[in-house]
């Protein structure tokens, strides 16, 4: 009796021919809907990149959940299919199958391949992002203490310092490379800007460079992300990007002076 | 650890030797490795901070008596080979000179850590005049804490090898001793090297 | 010795626990049985998982409407500081080492207990120790600890947090660091030392490998945070300049090794609960476990990797090879991905019977998928960049912490209750706890991606009516509520099998390791019998022999074995 009803489980259960039909089916779904999400281009809840470096990062985010709803598709379509499928319905003993060495190295090769596609995407943008432009249009100097910012344009010899009651404001040009220098004063502050999907560390006694080459004017916010005592949540500042040219009439009615 | 895990060969006046290590042997082996990764810990400040040194290392004003600390080492190190001695006359029965070599160990490990006393209270700088400073007195003390652990863990052998009979069990506890003083012993050869010599 | 052996024999017809006097209590609490201690540990944990989860409750009520002033920012620094600490040092890592794997491991193996009895009851002391010691900082003067519980230098200086309460945090973590070694040396020796005749290493249950892994993990990752923290408390206390730029140290130092220490800790966390899973999804399924071998060498892989990959936590510093850390972060997704897959072929063709367990972990493949995934997205620079620091690796970090340690812990949890207890939990309440539990924490935590995504850094107690957080942030914090409930359902749960408890067979579930073929509870000295171990799963081939995955034996042989 025993005998009998395992075959039939196997019957039932392991038809080659059915399960790589619906395999097939199912990757082939998952691939058009993908590819057609890529196209309409969603941003999965992420800011686009008011930088051109924040841009390469949000393409690069986009690829990563493009890859991301398709292996867990993979995986959850897999794992419902065997929970629905495989419900108990008898006290029979099924196969006692150990291994399938065929499917073990296909669930290791696939994804190491996929994971190499992302890493070459990762060292592509992350190259990108972390470029320095020797010859930048503006510089600018930023410091971070508890808790407030400050900033510093070496070439009018403008200084912009913020406090917790008053956030700061960060003037950047459209299109020009600004150059940021970041040190901190006394703890580990994050300088945070969401909408250029970025951060980094400012650290004490260590000096941080990179660039921003923001794309569209308008006002952003900054932050400070990492924790550094007590008024962390309001070491706030903003960003306000202009045209190359106001930002030009802004740093020379700036020039030399300090706004606290 | 009573556990019976040795078995003695043939005859007993031959010496006592185990078909594979007690437990508590591998038990101190792998804290031993816990142990390593401990001072590695240690090394990496070390290193990070020589990393990021702006001018000489070690930096100017610090002066270590390289030859009398270096003497000192060359005592640790032979209180290695007095330490293995009296594991040899452990198991070779001899427990009255198994005692009297774990008593030279134990007095040159003293030695070794008086003339650290010594060097703590001689040297020019102090831990908090720069990080070479900190790194020296948290090495050296942390080494020294060990060895001090040592020769009271050597203190308690003392105590267990008192009696006649010989069980496993004390040679067993001998032996982990031997290893953890060992490891004592190469740590502080590496901590010479770069507290000392390096520059 | 003797009573714990009387104990041990009675509670085949009783659990006893209930019916001691104090001098019972106190032989409990002076025992070195390791089922004793792995008990202990097991509740100890538990109840610091309930107060950091009322923690959590604290936080997600500040963080439910703008401009909250529900708790102070010193307060609430203090909260998710003490939080994140308990959850990982004293629930998390002890709830497996120290209750699960003590309790098993012996079992499992066939051991009469642990090697080192009294150093693992020695361990326990500094654990409870430690975890006291880390809830005395609320009350201090200057408060607990409220630097976050990687404790950041120079903000976990003696200028930046001055205060005995920084001091208790570090003594309190130096203590359990230590708990955990001296855990991980008895495992350790234990697995390589007292196993059964037949228990050949790859004859060792999966739980148990992945016990032995952690453990070597745990020796290779705890006594670098230790040296971490001595040369911080020595920097606080003893003016060294280890940590401040100010004397030629570094900060970054810091950071560099507690991550190292705190990559490893994640997979510390998370490998036992994979072993778990690893024991239950064969159960129930009716199946052995799909692909041993490969799972033994994942688990392997994880581990070496999971050594090397500790920067990818200081992306941003700018001070680490960026390349490096990001390629072997991405790799952990393989050895990873093949354990996923390894558990949903081992349910393929079985007859899979939804008990709690299962249930419980059918939720943390779901939820340990997706927060592995979202893991991958931080493994990439740019991509960290744009989501350090922020709500999306709080999202994250919880998906795969709450997905190993309550969904996979609660699984094994249930799954062990019966040889724990002798006695039977509420299957309905298990599943209602379950459900409430799910969508509470599905509902806490994915509105958290979004919040991370739109830009709200972590660790802050205010934010503002403009930032637009507040209808995310109220979702999450209903789902919190609602996680709670689900864990009355477990108190209410516990509180009925102990008030009317229902006798649980010794094998209610079929079980295939070894400690299915002892009394539940074991007797003191854990067997009175070891059936013979021709594969990994013993008590299945004795249950089973026409199944067998074994050699099957000829009748003589086989009384030979049991007789011996
Ligand atoms: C149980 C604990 C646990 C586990 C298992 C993981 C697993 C992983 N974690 Fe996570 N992590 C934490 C706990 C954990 N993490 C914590 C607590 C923090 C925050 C600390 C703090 O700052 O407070 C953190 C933070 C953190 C960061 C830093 C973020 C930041 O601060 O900016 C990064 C970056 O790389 C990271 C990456 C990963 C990766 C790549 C994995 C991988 O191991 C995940 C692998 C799993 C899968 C990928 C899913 C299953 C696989 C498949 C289905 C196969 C196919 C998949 C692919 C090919 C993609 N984690
Ligand atoms: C295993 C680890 C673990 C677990 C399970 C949890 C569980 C939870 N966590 Fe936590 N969390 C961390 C580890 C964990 N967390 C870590 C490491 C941090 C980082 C800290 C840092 O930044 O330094 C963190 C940070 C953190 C934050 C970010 C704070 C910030 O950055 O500002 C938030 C916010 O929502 C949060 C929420 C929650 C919630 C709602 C739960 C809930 O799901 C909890 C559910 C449990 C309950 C609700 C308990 C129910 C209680 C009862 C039923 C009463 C029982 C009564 C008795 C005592 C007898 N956690
Ligand atoms: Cu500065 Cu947070
Ligand atoms: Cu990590």
């Amino acid at each position: 009796m025993k005998r009998s009803t395992i075959k039939t489980a196997r019957a039932e259960g392991n038809s080659p021919a059915s399960r790589r039909v619906r395999w097939g089916a199912k990757l082939a779904g998952l691939a058009v809907g993908s590819v057609a999400l890529a196209g309409c281009s969603p941003a999965f809840g992420a800011y686009r990149g008011a930088t051109t470096q924040g841009r390469s990062t949000f393409h690069l985010f986009q690829g990563f959940a493009i890859t991301a709803i398709f292996v867990g598709g993979i995986t959850f379509g897999l794992l419902f299919f065997v929970l629905l499928r495989y419900r108990k319905k008898s006290d029979a003993i099924p196969k006692q199958r150990h291994s399938n060495v065929k499917i073990e190295i296909l669930y290791t090769v696939i994804p190491i391949l996929i994971v190499v596609g992302l890493f070459f995407f990762t060292v592509k943008v992350e190259n990108k992002v972390d470029a320095l432009n020797p010859s930048p249009n503006v510089k600018v100097t930023v410091t971070a203490f508890q808790w407030g910012w400050k900033f510093y344009y070496p070439a009018t010899n403008t200084t912009v310092i913020g406090s917790i009651k008053h956030y700061p404001q960060l003037v950047l040009p459209e299109g020009e490379t600004t150059a940021i220098t970041l040190v901190s004063q006394d703890v580990v502050h994050g300088f945070y800007i969401p909408a250029f999907n970025f951060s980094r560390y400012a650290l004490p006694g260590f000096v941080n460079h990179f660039d921003f080459t923001p794309t569209s004017a308008g006002t952003y916010i900054g932050r400070c992300s990492q924790l550094c005592g007590l008024y962390h949540s309001e070491m706030l500042f903003s960003v306000k990007v202009l045209s190359a040219q106001q930002f030009q009439s802004w740093t020379s009615s700036q020039a030399g002076k300090v706004t606290a | 650890m009573t556990q019976a895990v040795a078995q003695r060969v043939a005859k007993p006046r031959e010496p006592l030797r185990f078909n594979k290590p007690s437990m508590l042997g591998v038990g101190t082996m792998v804290w031993l490795g816990s142990e390593l990764m401990f001072f590695s810990g240690l090394f990496a400040a070390y290193f990070t901070i020589r990393a990021n040194r702006t001018g000489s290392w070690p930096p100017p004003g610090i002066k270590l008596d390289v030859l009398q600390t270096g003497i000192f080492t060359i005592i640790l190190v032979m209180s290695s080979f007095t330490m293995q001695k009296a594991v040899f006359e452990a198991e070779h029965f001899r427990k009255r000179s198994a005692r009297a070599w774990i008593v030279v160990t134990m007095i040159m490990g003293l030695a070794f850590l008086g003339n650290q006393a010594i060097e703590w209270s001689r040297v020019t700088f102090s831990q908090s005049t720069n990080a070479y400073g900190s790194m020296f007195f948290i090495m050296t003390g942390l080494h020294g804490l060990h060895v001090l652990l040592g020769v009271v863990a050597m203190a308690f052998l003392m105590l267990r090898l008192a009696g006649k009979k010989t069980d496993p069990g004390e040679l067993a506890a001998l032996q982990s001793v031997s290893y953890y003083w060992h490891f004592v012993d190469v740590v502080w050869i590496a901590l010479y090297g770069v507290l000392f010599l390096l520059h | 010795m003797t009573l714990l052996e009387q104990k041990g024999e009675a509670s085949a017809h009783l659990p006893v626990e209930h019916h001691q006097g104090p001098t019972g209590y106190y032989r409990w609490l002076s025992s070195t049985d390791h089922k004793v201690i792995g008990k202990n540990y097991m509740y100890t944990s538990l109840v610091f998982m309930l107060i950091a989860g009322l923690m959590a409750m604290l936080i997600r009520t500040q963080l439910a409407s703008p401009n909250s002033t529900f708790v102070s920012q010193q307060t609430y620094n203090e909260l998710f500081t003490i939080h994140g600490s308990m959850m990982l040092y004293l629930f998390a890592g002890p709830f497996a080492f120290g209750g699960f794997a003590n309790y098993l491991i012996p079992l499992q193996i066939g051991a009469p207990d642990m090697a080192f009895p009294r150093l693992n009851a020695l361990s326990y002391w500094l654990y409870l120790t430690g975890g006291i010691t880390m809830l005395l900082g609320f009350f201090t003067a200057s408060g607990a600890a409220a630097f976050g519980w990687v404790g950041y230098a120079p903000l976990s200086s003696s200028t930046n947090s001055p205060g005995a309460g920084p001091d208790l945090w570090i003594v309190s973590i130096a203590l359990v660091g230590f708990s955990g070694i001296f855990t991980g040396v008895n495992l350790v020796t234990t697995i390589f030392y007292l196993r059964a005749p037949g228990m050949t290493m790859f004859r060792m249950p999966i739980f148990t490998w992945n016990m032995l892994v952690t453990g070597l993990l745990i020796l290779i990752a705890f006594p670098v945070l230790t040296a971490a923290l001595i040369m911080l408390y020595a920097d606080r206390h003893f003016g060294t300049h280890v940590y401040s730029v100010k004397g030629g140290g570094s900060p970054v130092l810091w950071q560099n090794l507690f991550w190292f220490f705190g990559h490893p800790e994640v997979y510390i966390l998370a490998l036992p609960f994979f072993g778990m899973v690893s024991e239950i999804f064969p159960v129930f399924s009716k199946k052995p476990i799909f692909g041993y071998k490969g799972l033994v060498f994942a688990t392997l892989a994880i581990a070496g990797l999971s050594t090397g990959v500790w920067a990818h936590h200081m992306f941003t510093t700018g001070t680490v090879l960026l390349p490096f850390f990001s390629a072997l972060s991405l790799l952990i997704a393989v050895p990873t991905g093949i354990k996923i897959f390894t558990w949903i072929g081992t349910m393929w063709g079985g007859q899979l019977d939804f008990k709690a367990p299962l249930t419980w972990a059918v939720g943390f493949i779901v939820a340990f998928t997706m927060g592995g995934i979202t893991g991958v997205f931080l493994a990439s620079p740019p991509i960290d960049f744009a989501t350090h620091d922020t709500y999306f690796v709080v999202a994250h970090f919880h998906q795969v912490l709450f997905g190993t340690t309550i969904f996979a812990g609660f699984a094994g949890f249930f799954f062990w209750f019966p040889k724990l207890t002798g006695r039977m939990y509420r299957e309905k309440l298990a599943k209602l706890q379950f459900w409430l539990v799910f969508i509470g924490f599905n509902l806490t935590f994915l509105p958290q991606y979004l919040l991370g995504l739109r830009g709200m850094p972590r660790r802050i107690a205010v934010y503002a009516t403009t930032d637009h957080f507040t209808f995310l942030n109220r979702l999450s914090t209903a789902g919190a509520y609602l996680t709670a409930i689900g864990f009355v359902v477990f108190l209410v749960n516990m509180w009925v099998s102990w008030r009317s408890p229902i006798k649980a067979p010794d094998n209610p579930w079929d079980g295939h390791a070894l400690e299915w073929a002892t009394s539940s509870p074991p007797p003191s000295h854990n067997f009175h019998k070891v059936p013979p171990i021709r594969s990994n799963r013993p008590t299945w081939d004795m249950n089973h022999p026409e199944h067998a995955d074994g050699r099957v034996m000829t009748a003589a042989e086989l009384s030979r074995e049991v007789l011996d």
